[in-house]
């Protein structure tokens, strides 16, 4: 997923300008508003950017939907309080270490966390 | 006149279990302490859990937040010691200078210190029947108690893991001796080579009759506890150093190296590091590099180890510092003498437990290398004031000889334990130049400390001492 520089928004909130309803500004690049379109979705936020969709593309809809679903989960699994601290290993070491300290974390997160992945709030906090 | 018989020098069955310590394939990441304090308490909650049923059947086992008021429970966490006195950073920005006093005390307990149990969920403020004296930060127990309605803890049974399992010592057909020896400074002002030299020769059996020298004979290894040479601090205060004056930096470091060689020659030597040597600060201190013993690492009996170190000889298990961790626990609780710290710290099965907190520990991600599994049945802690020992017994018939090493430099004294079936003799050898400062007066004393009760009989020249009251 993407990781911003310290602080940056954008990636998962893009501000809309008070004269979107034209449908030609917001339609900028597909890849900013797919993003948007994929934030939104996760953040349940009603923006603005949700009106514009690409070309009817259900191939990479799914795929997305995918990606989304398998972002929420490894972030739910950054946040569980029971598999300790998140902060300063990457989400495969710390999927690990819960295996090695009998927690029985879901193997099912294991391919989720690709090598050197780190949790959700690395670079920002 | 007959032939003296050469005596040979007894082995033993050596190897080390520092593989723990080792940092050299970690790989930091720039993470924090926390891991480190989440498997310290995963681990220890695994044990406290397994053994409280016994203890106290029938209460349930609650975390932090799940805490109702009035009820009895058991809570498991990690102790915090809140400490009016403790230095913080933070003392340099206060406002009112006059609070914080400008000599600081060795000790920092103050009477309004008080004990928070902390586990993921968060933390309560604890009273009650718990001795806020005897504890410090980083301590993983049990506690039987019920919530207050002030929102505190009220304690009334305190639960530590206790000593860990022992491996039965099988029994030995022959007695062999163990030296440790810590705090020799070399380089300092108080460093006497002749002290030095003495033990040297005492123990590669240069000196005494030949009653000395079969006792030397039965020196199997030389355990160095720390704190062997003494850099001058006007060399390490960040100052430049003039060229005349770089040279003069090794200087302990090569004398040192120049006298092991003869040890080395002669028997193997485990050398840690103290908090004065060339090695890193934070615990666990990584072994001495080869190259400041370009004399005495050439021979094979010459191993560098990490401090805390462990190892096996002949299926006896010796654990031991250099003595950070009981001096850092000497600063913030309290106890009768450094054998009881000792004792605590097996009975909390940690060697540590003020790591991170108060004592420079290295932040690993994924295990606490400090965690005592198995119960030693030698126990040993470099550079303290004086000799002390005492045999601790558990419930489980575990058996571990606790030792206190007095600081050679200021004693003169090593300290040899008889390595066999029954750890509860330890000889002490201390060896003091006589009045005129020359070898023919040098007194050779050795004490005897027959176990626990420690009654003394003092005997000279060694000539009495081969009697059956010593086998025990």
């Amino acid at each position: 997923m993407t990781r911003g520089g310290g602080g940056d928004m954008k990636s998962f909130f893009r501000q809309q300008k008070a004269h979107a309803g034209a449908g030609a500004a917001t339609k900028s690049t597909g890849g900013v508003s797919k993003k948007a379109a994929a934030a939104a979705h996760h953040h349940q936020k009603a923006a603005p950017a949700v009106h514009v969709h690409p070309a009817p593309d259900h191939g990479a809809d799914s795929t997305r939907l995918q990606q989304e679903e398998r972002e929420r989960a490894a972030r739910e699994f950054d946040m569980d309080m029971r598999y300790g601290p998140c902060l300063g290993v990457t989400r495969a070491q710390r999927w690990r270490r819960a295996a090695a300290l009998g927690l029985a974390p879901p193997p099912a997160l294991l391919v989720l966390c690709t090598d050197d992945q780190p949790c959700l709030w690395e670079g920002r906090v | 006149m007959p032939v003296p018989k050469p005596m040979e020098r007894k082995q033993a069955a050596y190897s080390n279990l520092d593989e723990r310590y080792a940092i050299q394939g970690e790989k930091y990441q720039g993470q924090q302490y926390s891991h480190i304090y989440f498997t310290r308490l995963r681990h220890m909650r695994n044990l406290l859990h397994a053994l409280v049923p016994s203890l106290k059947p029938l209460l349930p086992v609650t975390t932090v937040l799940g805490l109702e008021e009035g009820k009895d429970c058991i809570l498991v966490g990690t102790l915090y010691k809140h400490m009016k006195l403790k230095p913080s950073i933070l003392d340099e920005y206060a406002k009112e200078r006059s609070a914080i006093p400008l000599v600081k005390p060795h000790n920092f307990m103050h009477p309004d210190d008080h004990l928070i149990l902390e586990d993921e969920s968060g933390r309560v403020t604890l009273a009650g029947a718990i001795p806020t004296a005897a504890f410090v930060t980083g301590v993983v127990v049990a506690l039987h108690g019920k919530e207050t309605s002030a929102g505190n803890f009220l304690v009334e049974d305190v639960l530590e893991a206790g000593l860990p399992p022992q491996t039965a010592l099988s029994s030995a057909a022959e007695d062999k001796y163990v030296v440790f020896v810590s705090g020799l400074s070399v380089g300092s002002d108080t460093f006497n080579p002749l002290q030095f030299q003495l033990l040297i020769d005492h123990v590669t059996g240069h000196l005494g009759d030949e009653n000395e020298q079969s006792i030397a004979s039965n020196i199997v290894r030389v355990v160095v506890a720390g704190n062997s040479v003494h850099i001058s601090p006007r060399f390490v205060n960040g100052q430049t150093v003039a060229s005349k004056d770089q040279s003069r930096i090794a200087e302990p470091i090569k004398e040192l190296d120049i006298m092991l060689t003869q040890l080395v020659a002669s028997l193997p030597v485990d050398m840690m590091p103290g908090c004065h040597d060339p090695a890193n600060f934070s615990l666990p201190q990584q072994p001495l590099h080869r190259c400041l013993f370009s004399g005495a690492s050439t021979y094979n009996t010459f191993s560098s180890c990490s401090n805390p170190h462990q190892f096996e000889l002949d299926s006896v298990q010796f654990l031991g510092t250099s003595g950070q961790n009981i001096d850092d626990l000497y600063k913030y609780s309290d106890a009768k003498d450094k054998l009881e710290f000792m004792e605590r710290t097996l009975r909390w099965r940690h060697l540590a437990p003020t790591a991170p907190n108060s004592l420079g520990c290295y932040p690993y991600t994924d295990k606490d290398p400090f965690l005592v599994e198995s119960c030693p049945h030698v126990y040993f802690v470099g550079n303290q004031d004086k000799y002390e020992t005492r045999l601790l017994e558990g419930p489980e018939k575990q058996k571990v000889r606790l030792i206190s090493i007095p600081r050679f430099s200021e004693s003169g004294a090593a300290v040899m334990q008889w390595s066999q079936a029954q750890p509860n003799l330890c000889l002490i050898a201390s060896l003091q130049p006589g009045p005129s400062s020359t070898i023919s007066n040098c007194q050779l004393e050795m004490l005897f400390d027959f176990g626990p009760a420690g009654h003394i009989p003092h005997n000279r020249n060694g000539k009495e001492e081969r009697t059956d009251e010593i086998r025990l």
